[in-house]
């Protein structure tokens, strides 16, 4: 019974790993803090091994979880450097290959993307969906067309740059980069000889009111 | 401008016939010096808090890293009446500033050239910035690289305005964010091989409670990016205001000023059950009468407590997952909030009540009106030529 447990805690915290990394926050803090807190408690109920242990697996799991979600965005990340060197035309291989990598890695459901042509990529078998219970209306879809998968993808993009540390973040210790992250976002109405190296956001926090 | 003007600023010669002056190099402190101005060089480089009630002023000479000067001082501008008579201020001047303006108030129209971390009177800031030039280069020939820090949350008018202010003022100035700079300055990087020392950008959460807002900012070994940030517009002034109201309240009789409200906050302020025997003497028709303020005074810290207690909720989650539990036990106030009485026993308190494991509350320690300046100082000490030459003002 406590495998069952264990495995729903996981499960969980994987969900808010991958909601994190695609950007929504927001998701994965409710996750976190409504449902991840009760899951958790239910498994520590029910196991018998020392609270230290428990605490200990705990963190292993966390730890590896979060490496795993790591590991598939930087796969996807380098898919995107393919897409970006390339037409609009093979962005539904790469995001095939980025639906496989979801469905090999987590098991999501990626029946609604459709295979890249067999002229443009070479035959690939496609994962078996899950049933879901959906009635046969609802899965007939519009397919996105080629733009409207670009667009995605580079949301995507933008939002696992915009939560991901691992990829942006600067050591702390690394003034150099310091200095020109923040020579970056001089006041525009000031901006001399500045010359940004590279495009990084914002540095200003968010206001609570 | 070519690419050797770029990397080749200016950076005049430290003038040798200038006679040296053996002092030893003192700690930062939050107390302004007797005499806080050496003779300066050609060549500074300045680390700048702008704060809202405060300013840290932290420089030093860039060729022999000597300090020239390191002092606090009240950010306030203040205007001569018109037709006061000669004499009564000093130099008759027609503008002060800082301490002198302080000390010469009845005479003068005070301005605060910040209002709540930012630039709200961007002529009295100009004035000011022009002011602290003055201080660390009395001669006006040095040329001043500054690294000045903002608040957390300024957008860009904020920044332009900063910009604006120091335009002309100094040579070069780089824009940092504060946080940064508070958990940076308060680093002692002379003990990070001492086991005993924790470090405290490996995982932690600042809190620095200042006159406008009250910013987060957990650390965690990088340089703090947006979603490892918050700021809340309610800190000190808004206690100010609170404690204001409560006495008009309690004493409608009474009128007391502004600078009176602030000082009873500074000296007892407290957070936690309410504490009695805070005797002052404040004027009814000109009559001395002695009131109790300790009552209002931790209602209105309390009303921040719970303020900060809240938005700290908000900000805790924002850590990834794994490092919660350390950070924690590493969550620092700073910041003038932080000296008040209990501030970290009863937010440890507040936390445990609610369920976090093992909460601990530290404070940084009373030299806090240093920290963004020494950070900023460090930063300007680490700057480069070019980044500098990207900077000029």
């Amino acid at each position: 019974m406590t495998d069952t447990h264990w495995e729903t805690a996981r499960k969980l915290f994987r969900e808010a790993c991958m909601l994190r990394a695609t950007g929504d926050e927001k998701g994965a803090v409710r996750i976190l803090a409504k449902d991840m807190p009760g899951a958790v408690s239910v498994w520590m109920g029910a196991s018998s091994r020392p609270d230290q242990e428990k605490k200990k697996q705990l963190q292993e799991m966390f730890q590896k979880e979060m490496q795993k979600v790591d590991e598939s965005v930087e796969l996807c990340d380098m898919m995107l450097s393919r897409f970006e060197e390339t037409f609009a035309l093979q962005v539904s291989t790469i995001l095939y290959d980025f639906q496989m990598l979801l469905y090999d890695v987590f098991g999501l459901d990626t029946k609604n993307i459709r295979p890249p042509s067999a002229a443009s990529t070479p035959p690939r078998k496609r994962p078996s969906v899950k049933k879901t219970g959906k009635k046969k209306s609802e899965d007939t879809q519009p397919q996105p067309t080629a733009n409207q998968m670009a667009e995605r993808l580079r949301n995507f993009k933008e939002a696992r740059l915009r939560t991901n540390k691992n990829w942006q973040s600067i050591l702390f210790n690394d003034l150099e980069k310091i200095i020109d992250t923040v020579l970056e976002e001089k006041p525009k109405s000031d901006k001399k000889t500045a010359k940004p190296k590279t495009k990084r956001k914002s540095t200003r926090a968010k206001t609570v009111k | 401008m070519s690419t050797e003007e770029l990397t080749q600023p200016e950076f005049p010669v430290t003038n040798d016939e200038q006679p040296e002056q053996e002092e030893p190099k003192s700690k930062p402190t939050s107390e302004p010096s007797e005499s806080p101005v050496k003779p300066t060089s050609n060549y500074i480089i300045l680390g700048l808090d702008l704060g809202t009630n405060t300013s840290c002023i932290q420089a030093v000479d860039s060729a022999s890293g000597e300090e020239i000067c390191n002092t606090v001082v009240p950010t306030i501008v203040g205007y001569a009446d018109r037709g006061i008579l000669a004499g009564i201020l000093p130099g008759d001047s027609a503008e002060l500033y800082g301490d002198e303006a302080l000390e010469n108030e009845l005479h003068l129209r005070i301005a605060r050239p910040l209002k709540d971390g930012v630039i709200e009177d961007l002529d009295a800031a100009t004035k000011f910035v022009k002011y602290i030039r003055g201080i660390i280069d009395p001669s006006g020939k040095a040329t001043i690289h500054a690294v000045v820090g903002v608040p957390s949350n300024a957008d860009e008018t904020a920044r332009e305005n900063v910009q604006k202010a120091v335009t002309g003022v100094f040579d070069a100035a780089i824009l940092v964010p504060e946080p940064f700079l508070a958990a940076y300055g308060f680093r002692d990087e002379s003990r990070l091989s001492d086991p005993t020392y924790m470090d405290p950008v490996k995982n932690s959460l600042f809190i620095d409670i200042g006159a406008g807002t009250t910013d987060y900012c957990i650390i965690q070994g990088y340089f703090p990016t947006p979603e490892d940030q918050l700021s809340m517009p309610v800190a000190g002034d808004d206690v100010d205001d609170h404690l204001e109201n409560g006495l008009a309240e309690a004493y409608p009789e009474t009128r007391i000023s502004s600078n009176k409200i602030r000082e009873y906050k500074e000296k007892y302020s407290y957070v936690g059950e309410p504490q009695y025997g805070m005797k002052v003497r404040v004027p009814v028709a000109g009559k001395p009468r002695t009131i109790d303020v300790g009552k209002q005074v931790g209602e209105a810290c309390n009303m921040l407590l719970e303020k900060v207690f809240e938005s700290l909720e908000k900000v805790i989650p924002m850590a990834r997952p794994d490092s919660v539990f350390e950070m924690l036990q590493n969550i620092i106030l700073t910041g003038g909030g932080s000296m008040i009485q209990n501030m970290p026993e009863e937010l440890q308190r507040l936390l445990l009540e609610s369920g976090y494991e093992s909460p601990q509350v530290h404070v940084a320690g009373e030299d806090f009106k240093v920290f963004v300046a020494n950070g900023a100082l460090k930063v300007a000490q680490a700057a480069k030529p070019e980044q500098w030459a990207n900077s000029k003002v």
